[in-house]
C-alpha cells in the first residue's frame, strides 16, 4: 500500500472554469451548464513562451498553476515539486499540422511546430514557467493514463524516502501531477479518443502537514468496475475524455468525504482509499 | 529499507551497426559506422542516417496485425536476436505474468504510418483515414508497451515514457522505483524509435541535421545524424538472478530540468550538471571513480559544448569519454537504452568506444574524447541522455 497526502487540485472541462466552480457543482449549489472551455486561457507563462503554446500545452498549465495557487501550506513551493505529466494521446494537433506541411513541396515543418510535437512539450513549458528544475517526466499508458499517473506520483513521492533517494540534492516531498488531454483534429474523431477537453492537476505529498486528504492506494487483482461519480452531472464529462476518470476522487474532495473509489489499471484495478483530513 | 541492486540480466538491441548483441559489439570494435546517405523512402533530404536494414521485410505474427508499424516492426526484430524471448519466458514463469513490469521509452511511436496517410491520394481526396487505421496500437505513444505486453502476455504495470531523447534513459529509474516498492519483481526497460519524416524534417527545420555523418565533438561538427533502433533489457534483483553471466548493475540515476528552453539547452548545461551530481548521489560513488562517461553527443555545435560544460562541473577530474552516435545515428527515444546496451559492453568487455568519426577535438571541448579506442579494465561508467524540453537523466552502471 502506497499513502500519500492531497494538498490541492485545479481543474479545467466544459461548464467547469475551476477549483471553485466545481465544488459548487459537485455540492449542488450551481447546476454543470455545458459550455466549451473558453477559447483564450490565462498561462503563467512568459512572453515568449505563451506565443508558442498550444491548446494541451495551455489547459496542462492553466491547471497546473491552479492547484499550486491552492496550496495553503507554507514555504510551498511550485518550482520545487517533483513534475509528473500525463497525457493519453499527447498532441495529436500538432501532429496534424506537421504532416500537412508534410504533403506541401519541400516539406516545410516549422521549428516551433516540431518542438511543441514532443510528449513532454507541456512539461517543458511548465518547468520554464515554474522554474523547476527538478526531475520531470511526462508518460502515457493510452486509456489507462490516469491511473498509471497517480500510481507513478506516489510510487516517486516514497522512493524519495527511500535510502536509495535521500542522497538526491533535490530531494522533494511534493509532487505536481498534471493529466490533460485535447480534442484531437477531425480526422482522428473516428478513433473515439477524445470527445471534451479536460485537465486536472493535483499537488501530492509524502507529508501530511496541511494536507486535505490523505491517499492509500493499491493494485488490487480483482477486476473492479470503474467507479462512477456520485453525482449524475459528472458522468457524462467521466466518459468524454480519459483524464476524467479522475472525477470520482475529485468530486470526493470536493464533497470532503472519504471514499474507496477503484481505476481501471491494465489487467488490474487501481484501489484509492480516500480520507479527509479535517 | 534496504538498498536493492538491480542487474541487467539480459540485453538485446538492433540499431543500424547490426542485430542484436554480436553484429553491434563487433561494429564498436572495429570502428564500423551503420551510418550511411539518406535512403529512407524517397530519401530528399541530403544527409546521413542509421536505418535498421530489412525492416521493411518483417511481418508480425497474425494476432497481432494492428500493431504492424515500422517502430513496432523494429521492435519484434529486436526481440528475435540473443534468446531474449527466452529470458522474459524464464522470467514469467519465475515471477509470474502480472510480476513484470514493462517501461518503455518512444519519442514517436508509430507515427510514420499515419504520416503516410496524408501523403496518400485516398486522404487528399477524401478527408478520413482508412478503416484499418490503429491509432492506439500503432500511433499512441502508449503502443510500443501495449506491443510488448501482448507480445510476451505480461499482465504487470507499464507505461511509456515520452520525454524526447531522454525516454529510454529515464525507464531505468521508473523500473527501479517500481521493483524496489514491490509493485513487480522484474522489468523490461529500454525503447524504440524509428525513422519518420516528423523528426528527420523537424531537425532539419532546426538546422541541427548534419550533411556529413555526425562527428561529435569534433571542431568541424556540424549536426546530428537521425537513426533509429530497438533496444530492451531485462532488469532483475540481485538475489534473485536467473542463468545470466551479466554481472552489470544499475549504480546511480540522476533527473532533472533545464527549466532554461524548449529545444535548446542551459547554455552552462546546468540541468545537465545537476542530472549527474544526482546519478553521482544515489550511486555514493564520487567523480574520480567513474572510468568512463558515454556522452550524448549529438554533434550538433551547441549540445556537445554545453555538454562538456556539465561534465567539467561535475568531474574537476578530466573523464574518459565518447560518443558512439557515430555508429548508430542519434536514435531519439531510444538512445538512452541503446547506450546504456553499449556501456555495459563497455563495462563487460573492459573497452571504450573511440569517438567514431571524429578527427579533431574541438578546443573548447575539455573532457577527454576518446579519438581510438582503449581496452582496459574499468568498473563505473555513467551514460548521459538530454531531450527536448531540457529533460535530462545520467545513468551509472557498475560492475559486481
Amino acid at each position: 500500500m502506497l499513502r500519500i497526502y492531497l494538498k490541492s487540485i485545479g481543474i479545467i472541462a466544459p461548464g467547469v472554469a475551476g477549483w471553485n466552480d466545481f465544488c459548487n457543482i459537485a455540492k449542488g449549489v450551481q447546476p454543470l451548464v455545458y459550455e466549451p472551455v473558453a477559447k483564450k486561457i490565462e498561462t503563467v507563462l512568459p512572453a515568449n513562451e505563451r506565443r508558442r503554446a498550444t491548446r494541451v500545452t495551455q489547459l496542462a498549465l492553466y491547471t497546473a498553476q491552479q492547484a499550486c495557487d491552492n496550496v495553503v501550506a507554507e514555504g510551498f513551493s511550485a518550482g520545487e515539486c517533483l513534475q509528473i505529466f500525463n497525457s493519453s494521446n499527447g498532441d495529436v494537433n500538432t501532429f496534424h499540422k506537421i504532416s500537412m506541411a508534410l504533403v506541401m513541396p519541400g516539406r516545410p515543418v516549422s521549428p516551433t511546430l516540431f518542438h511543441n510535437s514532443v510528449h513532454n512539450a507541456p512539461a517543458g513549458y511548465w518547468s520554464i514557467a515554474a522554474k523547476a528544475q527538478t526531475a520531470s517526466t511526462s508518460i502515457t499508458a493510452h486509456e489507462y493514463s490516469f491511473a498509471a499517473g497517480l500510481l507513478e506520483a506516489a510510487v516517486q513521492l516514497i522512493s524519495q524516502e527511500n535510502n536509495y533517494e535521500q542522497s538526491n540534492e533535490l530531494n522533494k516531498r511534493d509532487c505536481l501531477l498534471v493529466c490533460c488531454d485535447d480534442k484531437p483534429p477531425e480526422p482522428f474523431h473516428a478513433q473515439g479518443l477524445v470527445s471534451e477537453e479536460f485537465a486536472c492537476a493535483f499537488v501530492l505529498s509524502n507529508n501530511i502537514e496541511q494536507a486535505l486528504f490523505q491517499l492509500d492506494i493499491q493494485l488490487s487483482e480483482q477486476i473492479h468496475e470503474d467507479s462512477i461519480c456520485k453525482n449524475p452531472e459528472f458522468i457524462n464529462l467521466q466518459n468524454s475524455n480519459p483524464q476524467a476518470k479522475a472525477l470520482p476522487i475529485i468530486e470526493s474532495v470536493a464533497l470532503n468525504e472519504s471514499r474507496q473509489v477503484v481505476i481501471p489499471y491494465f489487467e488490474q484495478g487501481l484501489n484509492i482509499l480516500l480520507t479527509p483530513l479535517n | 529499507m534496504t538498498i536493492t541492486t538491480l542487474i541487467l540480466s539480459h540485453y538485446t538491441l538492433t540499431t543500424a551497426a547490426g542485430y542484436g548483441i554480436n553484429e553491434n559489439l563487433t561494429a564498436l570494435q572495429t570502428g564500423h559506422s551503420g551510418l550511411k546517405h539518406n535512403d529512407f523512402l524517397d530519401g530528399d533530404l541530403d544527409t546521413f542516417i542509421g536505418r535498421v536494414n530489412g525492416i521493411e521485410k518483417e511481418k508480425l505474427p497474425g494476432h497481432l496485425t494492428a500493431y504492424e508499424c515500422r517502430n513496432n516492426l523494429l521492435a519484434y526484430l529486436a526481440f528475435q536476436q540473443d534468446d531474449f524471448i527466452n529470458a522474459i519466458n524464464s522470467a514469467k514463469q519465475q515471477y509470474g505474468s502480472n510480476r513484470i513490469g514493462v517501461f518503455l521509452g518512444t519519442s514517436t511511436s508509430g507515427i510514420l504510418e499515419s504520416e503516410l496517410i496524408y501523403q496518400s491520394e485516398n486522404y487528399k481526396k477524401s478527408g478520413f483515414f482508412p478503416e484499418n487505421f490503429h491509432f492506439k496500437e500503432r500511433h499512441n505513444s502508449f503502443s510500443i508497451s501495449d506491443f510488448v505486453r501482448t507480445y510476451m502476455q505480461l499482465e504487470g504495470p507499464a507505461l511509456v515514457v515520452s520525454t524526447a531523447c531522454s525516454s529510454s534513459a529515464k525507464v531505468f529509474a521508473t523500473a527501479y522505483r517500481y521493483i524496489q516498492l514491490g509493485l513487480c519483481d522484474a522489468a523490461i526497460v529500454g525503447g524504440v524509435d524509428s525513422l519518420c519524416h516528423t523528426t528527420l524534417y523537424g531537425f532539419n527545420a532546426l538546422e541541427l541535421v548534419s550533411g556529413k555523418p555526425c562527428k561529435p565533438a569534433d571542431k568541424d561538427r556540424d549536426g546530428l545524424s537521425i537513426g533509429e533502433a530497438a533496444a530492451f533489457i531485462l532488469l532483475e534483483k540481485k538475489n534473485t538472478m536467473r542463468n545470466s553471466d551479466s554481472t552489470v548493475f544499475l549504480h546511480g540515476y540522476g533527473e532533472s530540468s533545464d527549466a532554461y528552453h524548449m529545444s535548446s539547452p542551459h547554455p552552462e548545461g546546468k540541468g545537465a550538471s545537476l542530472a549527474m551530481q544526482q546519478a553521482l548521489n544515489t550511486s555514493g560513488l564520487t567523480a574520480h571513480e567513474i572510468d568512463y562517461i558515454n556522452l550524448h553527443g549529438t554533434a550538433t555545435p551547441v549540445n556537445d559544448r554545453v555538454e562538456d560544460a556539465a561534465i567539467n562541473q561535475v568531474f574537476k577530474n578530466k573523464v574518459k569519454c565518447s560518443s558512439t552516435k557515430g555508429w548508430t545515428g542519434h536514435t531519439l527515444g531510444a538512445a538512452g537504452g541503446v547506450e546504456a546496451i553499449y556501456s555495459t559492453l563497455s563495462l563487460e568487455h573492459n573497452f571504450m568506444p573511440q569517438s567514431l568519426n571524429t578527427e579533431n577535438i574541438d578546443p573548447e571541448i575539455h573532457q577527454k574524447v576518446l579519438l581510438h579506442s582503449e581496452h582496459t579494465k574499468i568498473k563505473h561508467v555513467a551514460s548521459n541522455s538530454f531531450g527536448f524540453g531540457g529533460n535530462n537523466c545520467c545513468l551509472i552502471f557498475s560492475k559486481c
